[in-house]
């Protein structure tokens, strides 16, 4: 992709802008780019998005045989150049490639359900059985039910 | 440019005592709706559906109906600049081609389409990570029960980047360490940090040549620990730093007060009395000063109007006020006026 300003470059930054009714794509190289002060300012947040590149490109090797999202079409060599995942069912696509790779970054390659969300996920199920045990009209287990409900809410 | 009278104002979220070693803090969720493409992965035509989508479904929500709501294509470079500056939005959200938007509220800003479809954040003065992260999840909370976000059981949020997964939660607070800068140990702070999956780069100048000792300071780990682990590791960190800093600073005033104070009182001289300045330069006599006021010297400026010079005289700042462009040695005379004006 050559520079939109001069016409000469490779372009390397991009940007939006509204021209003529309509969105318009502008891609400018690096020199044009600082002559319009692009890069005055202080870059944020840069340090995560090389390190997803780098790492993605560490812990999958290329031997791997490629793979395609079924949602999106992202397949796992697009995914090992940008280090990004193209839509939530590649999470499951591409699940056991992510392992290694969660693992490297976090330590860890699954997410810890929080305690408090634990707490909830047993209460709702709790209030299932109760909701049950009072359709069947069985009482005495409704009661103790209700118990437990009552301490789990204590515990918070 | 349509900032002028937002370039003017003073930043709340900065702490105003001048020589506290935490400035600011920033929390911020990555989130995707759920039946979208990630935005690199979809067409300009679903960016725009996202954006609309996110933009309609956020003025229903309680406190954000008013908020200004920004299509990125309909703003100029200097406008681009200005919301990086006033760290309302990040240098991917503004220089993309994908379609970009953002709503910004008084402290609180939501992204559109930066790396995920929703980067919410929130900003606050001083060293406030539980506080902060109180108010930036009430807001999560309201936008997850107006959209519904994508997530499951094994990775949390599910995000663009592996990196972000999991809470998508990331927490940083802006620290200022001139005395560990000064005595050289802060290459050994950050290496210890890292080991300990906290990240910390320069907020001014070049990643391999920070400026003025500004440092943010935030967790790597997403995924696998819960929000209250990274709030408790976070706050442990900072109380290590603060530890480290003030020792630093014990050192340095006690073998090096003279050649101190006088690097203090020279860039308070610079302030008061240059007639061209560039940004670079403010930040190293601006973090002398803080430094200054921090070892108890007396020097006239308070907290407030350090924050006013080191925000406000930022060059796309100095830009929107001026209506117009200039070149780099008027901003640099105008930044100096600046100055002398809040000196009094
Ligand atoms: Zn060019
Ligand atoms: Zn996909």
């Amino acid at each position: 992709m050559i520079c939109d300003i001069c016409k000469v470059n490779p372009a390397s930054v991009h940007f939006t802008s509204f021209h003529g009714g309509a969105v318009t794509k502008m891609h400018i190289c690096h020199s044009c780019a600082v002559n319009m002060g692009v890069f005055d300012v202080n870059m944020q947040e840069k340090p995560f998005d090389i390190l997803g590149k780098f790492l993605s490109a560490l812990a999958l090797p290329g031997t791997v045989s490629d793979r395609e999202c079924r949602a999106c079409g992202k397949t796992l060599s697009e995914f090992r150049e940008d280090g990004k995942l193209g839509c939530p069912e590649c999470w499951e696509t591409f699940r056991e490639n992510l392992a290694p790779l969660l693992k490297k970054i976090h330590g860890h390659a699954l997410h810890k359900r929080s305690a408090e969300k634990t707490k909830d996920t047993r209460a709702s199920a709790l209030q299932k059985k109760l909701q049950e045990a009072i359709g069947r009209e069985d009482y005495e287990e409704a009661a103790k039910i209700r118990d437990r409900i009552k301490a789990l809410r204590c515990k918070k | 440019m349509i900032f002028s009278d937002l370039a003017s104002k003073s930043i709340r979220w900065q702490s105003s005592e001048p020589g506290s070693h935490f400035v600011s803090t920033r929390v911020r969720f990555a989130r995707n709706l759920k039946d979208h493409y990630f935005p690199n992965r979809a067409g300009a035509s679903e960016q725009l559906k996202v954006r609309k989508e996110v933009f309609e479904g956020v003025s229903g929500i309680p406190g954000w109906k008013d908020a200004a709501r920004l299509e990125l294509e309909e703003l100029d470079i200097v406008d681009r600049k200005f919301l990086i500056e006033r760290h309302l939005a990040s240098y991917d959200l503004v220089f993309t081609d994908r379609v970009a938007g953002l709503v910004m509220g008084d402290d609180a800003a939501i992204m559109v389409n930066e790396e995920d479809h929703l980067r919410i954040q929130v900003l606050s003065p001083g060293l406030s990570l539980e506080k902060t992260f109180e108010e930036a999840s009430a807001i999560e909370k309201k936008i997850r029960a107006a959209f519904g976000f994508a997530r499951n059981d094994d990775f949390g949020f599910l995000t663009a980047c592996p990196t972000n997964a999991g809470t998508g939660l990331r927490i940083s607070f802006l620290a200022h360490l001139p005395a560990l800068v000064l005595s050289g140990y802060i290459g050994e702070v950050i290496d210890s940090l890292a080991r300990v999956g906290v990240a910390s780069r320069g907020v001014y100048g070049e990643a391999t040549k920070p400026l003025g000792g500004f440092f943010q300071i935030s967790n790597q780990v997403t995924l696998g620990v819960s929000e209250k682990d990274i709030i408790e590791k976070l706050t442990a960190i900072s109380k290590q730093i603060e530890g480290a800093s003030d020792k630093a600073m014990d050192e340095l005033v006690s073998k090096r007060k003279t050649e101190l104070e006088d690097r203090i009182y020279r860039s308070y001289g610079i302030i008061q009395y240059a007639r061209r300045i560039s940004y670079e330069e403010l930040i190293s006599r601006i973090s002398d000063i803080r430094l200054g006021l921090s070892m108890g010297l007396a020097l006239p400026l308070g907290g407030d109007r350090l924050n006013d010079m080191l925000f406000l005289s930022q060059p796309a700042h100095i830009e929107e006020r001026n209506g117009a462009p200039i070149s780099a040695d008027e901003r640099d005379e105008k930044r100096a006026g600046f100055l002398r004006e809040i000196m009094g």
